[in-house]
């Protein structure tokens, strides 16, 4: 096969930065290749994707590019981006940003209307695509009003409607339910398999993706640091840890456990996980009745009586969406961190916008601490509840990050002795203080996520409800946040989790509460959540990996257990394999 | 928020999804609303039957369009202080101000009411009645799209018509970035109906400054997408996709406008009332 | 090879630049017009859309220009306006927003507002020339064209209109101005010039 991509040499610098983003790049793909491209935040994975169809450099005006790129045969340096359009697709990461038009219809021929293709051929693609797809029927729905694994095909169809070579997606999977994400890698696996395109994937969720790959490469400070076939490069498990990126869940649990496994392949699914590990259990001691070397019957406990309660809450939109109907639901002064599962349109964040007053209840009530919230003074509400949107750019409104953090409290009342206090300890305990006196709209996400979690947590609320607070985050960010949210519930705040990420929510969540369809489907133990296949499928989640492999390995154990995370996993197996 | 079936996100709010008005075709909508806005234009200040005619017209139209009461209400308060405002400019003026040839009907100090002041004023409120009317119509009949697919109607160069719905579809979500921005707000203790004047700015910043980062941030993005699917590939004729047509339906429905149009045209080159 | 590389006259750059700027000025003509704050009823108000459509002039140039022109145009058919009375009306914020872009683009003031020369040229030209040509024009308008105004009150609208513009463009318009052309500058819509 030949090289449909070479990189020759290349680094590139945008104009505002000091360090090359790219730096000295060499890499050839072959056509027919699916290549995965991952790294930390800050890689250079999506300006990687953003220079093969010649974005950067023409739309990166004043940055410094050297070297040489090649795609399909054409210099990207002297070929413009509309040429490269029948030659590379891109999927962007902000879905919703990449609509242009106002129905799927018309966001999936806006392209070869661009290049003058034919109606009839263009109605023959277009049919070919929704079918392909399975979008059939949803030809005059908006865009915005789909489901994200919806959207997400929509924009993958935009770019297939080209007939291009090559298709670049990157991180199309941050901002959807797990199944929603095992959709739309289902979709990019038929894909390659149908049409032998050369598809090139940014992700750093490894999960799922890892075997989808012909090849991986590991990007960090834009150099390229490690590239390998899937299995050889998930079993290089240290090198992937040290530079930002978390191997599948079972791979690193397999490379944990190596020496007994007689450094067996690294398995890259559960399947294959548990194929490898069930021959190896040593029955006999299983059959000793041992339990796991950790509890799943006592939970962190409840105390202090109940903070929230919400009783019969409905909740009808202005359109007519009933988005909550009829839930219950209590959430204790002291207790594990709670997260709130389900898929997109489930009711989560609505509910979660009741906790602070945010919205009124059309009917049934919502009491913080003794306040109705439908008659409650807005400035007594946010000191007992706060409220971090998924969005940073939703709530930065000031000049530096020091006046940020300090918004919310000058509403308060509080002297400016009393504001500059509080505001130094925050950004001392989120790590900001270096930031201070920057401009946010000009920080990285992160640090602009660190901002407005800073802001929220001046005002000293009982219970903090985070939205999505990892979307779009690398492994280590991830970890970041979320041991900054565990050190907070330490010190005795309540943390409320709305997250797609089930890893996460496995690790640092005692508490699940799962909503489908504006009711509550599950709501106690996580682990005992997570045991319920079927109430999980109902709201469009799986569990991750390692609960997974543990569930199917719990008939080989004879008792019933779910590891929640790695060194859980770990720790049960160590005993236990031969 | 799709919302149920009867409902959808418009420019301004929800708006009713299904009716007779929705119904027509776009360039239908579009002619009715450019027809009756021409034929107003060409009676102002001319003819006040012709124009009283075209209030009820649009009054009839926005019927049609089953509006939520609250913007009713936003429009009679809007205009009917602009109303109130031009009676006042006509009629309470020096004496000397009075033109020669007006015939006073009543004064009291400054306040000269003028046979001419009256009419002009009848002719400015019947128009911008006519026209608030008739934009709700519009508003409430006609999705973004069916203006883009209107324009697209009138070979209306295809880079216009892709302009317009984008600045429609990019100011649609900037309404619903505002309720998000808002709420985010909310949720630190700002309560935008307390505070003085210097503080309820600054609130307003609070929504301003987000709202805009939003779309810059927004538009940014849309450049690499639409330079992805080709938008400014060179020396290429564009193919376009959807091809509007009339249907009986909608030329009955044109007929009586275009005479309206007709009729004020004659009215304003052959005079005959006030 | 290294290059560093130079965009088109109107690519898609400039294309998003009328794009934002009309969406924008679209929403605040929108809110403006219906929240009005009088000060003097009818005759002179804290229209608030004004602030940042000015300030397109600035860091978009003459597509910024056409922007307003387009989202005002479009907000004032909404308002009540007749498609003629609107875009002859609107043709004001157009004037407006160049003779910003003027001053940002000829005269290369810094609209971040850096030094004592900055504020003074912001000041003056910004809010009473700018707002003080715009308002001769819209005057003239309302009284003699659309004759919405007695033309006694030449005097009183024309002042009211540039005061109350003044009062928005100097205080929202200034804090926009310092807050955003930064971050603005940094983004791939900022046009250097007058086109790109």
């Amino acid at each position: 096969m030949e090289d449909i991509v070479t990189f020759e040499d290349v680094s590139w610098k945008y104009e505002e930065t000091q360090d090359w983003v790219i730096s000295q790049l060499n890499l050839r793909v072959k056509q027919g290749e699916f290549l995965l491209v991952t790294g930390p935040n800050g890689s250079g994975k999506t300006t990687l994707g953003t220079m093969l169809n010649a974005l950067i450099p023409y739309n990166y005006r004043y940055g410094t590019l050297k070297g040489r790129i090649t795609v399909a045969g054409k210099d990207t340096a002297a070929t413009s981006v509309a040429e490269f359009s029948q030659i590379v697709g891109m999927v962007f990461q902000e879905v919703e940003a990449q609509f242009l038009t106002l129905s799927v219809e018309d966001e999936l021929v806006f392209g070869p209307e661009n290049l003058g293709v034919s109606r009839e051929e263009i109605q023959r693609r277009l049919d070919w695509v929704l079918k392909l797809l399975k979008l059939e029927g949803y030809n005059e729905k908006s865009p915005f009003e789909l489901s994200g694994g919806q959207k997400q095909r929509v924009a993958i169809g935009a770019a297939l409607m080209t007939l291009p070579k090559i298709l670049v997606l990157d991180e199309p999977t941050s901002d959807i339910d797990p199944l929603g994400k095992v959709e739309v890698l289902a979709t990019i696996r038929d894909l390659r398999e149908s049409l032998n395109m050369t598809i090139i994937l940014v992700e750093h969720l490894t999960d799922d993706v890892a075997l989808l790959a012909d090849r991986v490469l590991l990007l960090k400070d834009g150099r390229l640091i490690l590239e390998g076939a899937p299995r050889e490069f998930f079993g290089s498990v240290d090198t992937l840890k040290k530079n930002g990126v978390e191997p599948p869940q079972v791979s690193q649990v397999s490379f944990a456990l190596r020496n007994k496994l007689s450094n067996a392949a690294i398995p890259l699914t559960v399947d294959e996980f548990v194929q490898l590990i069930a021959p190896k259990i040593n029955l006999a001691k299983t059959s000793s009745k041992r339990q796991p070397t950790f509890d799943a019957s006592t939970p962190e406990q409840s105390e202090g009586g109940q903070l929230i309660e919400l009783k019969d809450l409905w909740h009808t939109y202005p359109d007519g969406t009933v988005a909550l109907k009829g839930v219950d639901l209590s959430i204790p002064r002291k207790g594990p961190m709670v997260a709130l599962l389900g898929q997109n349109g489930s009711g989560k964040t609505t509910l979660a916008k009741h906790l602070n007053g945010i919205l009124k209840p059309t009917k049934g009530c919502v009491n913080v601490d003794g306040l109705d919230t439908r008659s409650a003074n807005r400035k007594d509400l946010v000191q007992k509840v706060g409220y971090v949107f998924q969005n940073p750019d939703h709530q930065i409104a000031n000049n530096t990050v020091f006046k940020e953090v300090s918004y919310g409290l000058e509403n308060l009342g509080l002297s400016q002795d009393q504001i500059n206090e509080r505001v130094k300890n925050v950004l001392e305990f989120l790590d900001i203080t270096s930031y201070a006196n920057e401009q946010p709209f000009l920080l990285q996400k992160g640090i602009r996520q660190r901002t407005v979690i800073a802001s929220i947590l001046a005002m000293r609320p009982s219970v903090i409800v985070v939205d999505e607070p990892t979307t779009g985050q690398d492994a280590v960010n991830s970890r970041v946040i979320m041991e900054m949210l565990k050190g907070l519930h330490a010190q005795g705040y309540q943390i409320v989790l709305i997250t797609h990420n089930m890893n996460i929510a496995a690790e640092y969540c005692g508490r699940t509460i799962v909503m489908s369809e504006g009711r509550i489907l599950a709501d106690g133990p996580t682990r005992s959540v997570f045991s319920q296949a079927e109430i999980l499928k109902r709201a469009y989640l799986q569990p991750p990996p390692v609960c997974r492999a543990s569930q199917n390995l719990s008939s080989k154990l004879q008792t019933d257990f779910m590891a929640l995370s790695v060194s859980e996993l770990e720790n049960v197996l160590e005993n236990l394999i031969v | 928020m799709s919302g149920g079936g009867n409902v959808r996100r418009g420019l301004v709010g929800y708006l009713p999804a299904n009716g007779t008005l929705q119904q027509l075709s776009p360039p239908t909508k579009l002619l009715i609303f450019l027809l009756l806005a021409a034929a107003s234009s060409f009676v102002y200040l001319v003819n006040l039957y012709v124009l009283v005619l075209i209030f009820v017209v649009a009054v009839i139209l926005f019927s049609f369009a089953r509006l939520p009461r609250l913007w009713v209400r936003l429009v009679f308060l809007a205009f009917g202080f602009e109303a109130l405002g031009t009676f006042v400019t006509y009629t309470v003026i020096p004496p000397s101000s009075v033109p020669s040839d007006a015939e006073i009907l009543f004064s009291f100090s400054w306040f000269i009411v003028t046979d001419h002041a009256l009419i002009t004023v009848a002719h400015v409120v019947m128009l911008f009645f006519s026209m608030a009317f008739l934009a709700l119509f519009l508003i409430g009949s006609t999705t973004e799209r069916d203006i883009v697919e209107g324009l697209n109607f009138f070979h209306i160069p295809r880079t216009v018509g892709l302009m317009f719905g984008m600045i429609f579809r990019l100011a649609g979500i900037l309404f619903t970035d505002y309720d998000t921005v808002r709420e985010a707000q909310l949720s630190r203790g700002i309560d935008y109906r307390q505070g003085s004047f210097v503080e309820k700015l600054r609130k307003f910043f609070g929504v301003m400054v987000p709202l805009i980062v939003l779309a810059f941030r927004r538009a940014a993005f849309s450049i690499n997408a639409l330079d992805s699917r080709g938008y400014a590939i060179r020396n290429v004729k564009k193919t376009t996709f959807h091809q509007v047509r009339l249907h009986t339906l909608d030329y009955l429905v044109l007929t009586p406008f275009f005479a309206i149009l007709i009729v004020s045209i004659l009215a304003r080159y052959f005079p005959w009332s006030i | 090879m290294s290059q560093t590389t130079k965009g088109a006259m109107f690519g898609t750059a400039q294309f998003m630049m009328i794009v934002v700027s009309a969406a924008l000025a679209l929403v605040g003509t929108l809110i403006g017009g219906l929240s009005i704050t009088p000060i003097i009823p009818y005759l002179a108000t804290l229209y608030v859309g004004v602030a940042f459509q000015l300030i397109f002039g600035d860091w978009f140039g003459f597509w910024g220009a056409i922007g307003v022109y387009i989202g005002c145009g479009i907000g004032e058919l909404y308002l009540g306006f007749t498609p003629l009375f609107a875009f002859i009306l609107v043709v004001v914020d157009f004037v407006q927003t160049m003779l910003f872009a003027f001053g940002g683009k000829t005269i290369k003031y810094n609209y971040t507002l850096k030094t004592a020369k900055d504020w003074i040229f912001h000041i003056i030209w910004n809010g009473p020339i700018v707002n003080g040509i715009g308002g001769i024009y819209a005057t003239l308008v309302f009284i003699y064209v659309f004759k919405f105004i007695g033309p006694a009150y030449f005097w009183p609208f024309f002042l009211g209109w540039v005061a109350g513009n003044v009062v928005v463009v100097l205080i929202i318009g200034t804090i926009l101005l310092k807050f955003l052309s930064t971050y603005v500058m940094k983004t791939p819509l900022y046009a250097r010039g007058y086109f790109r």
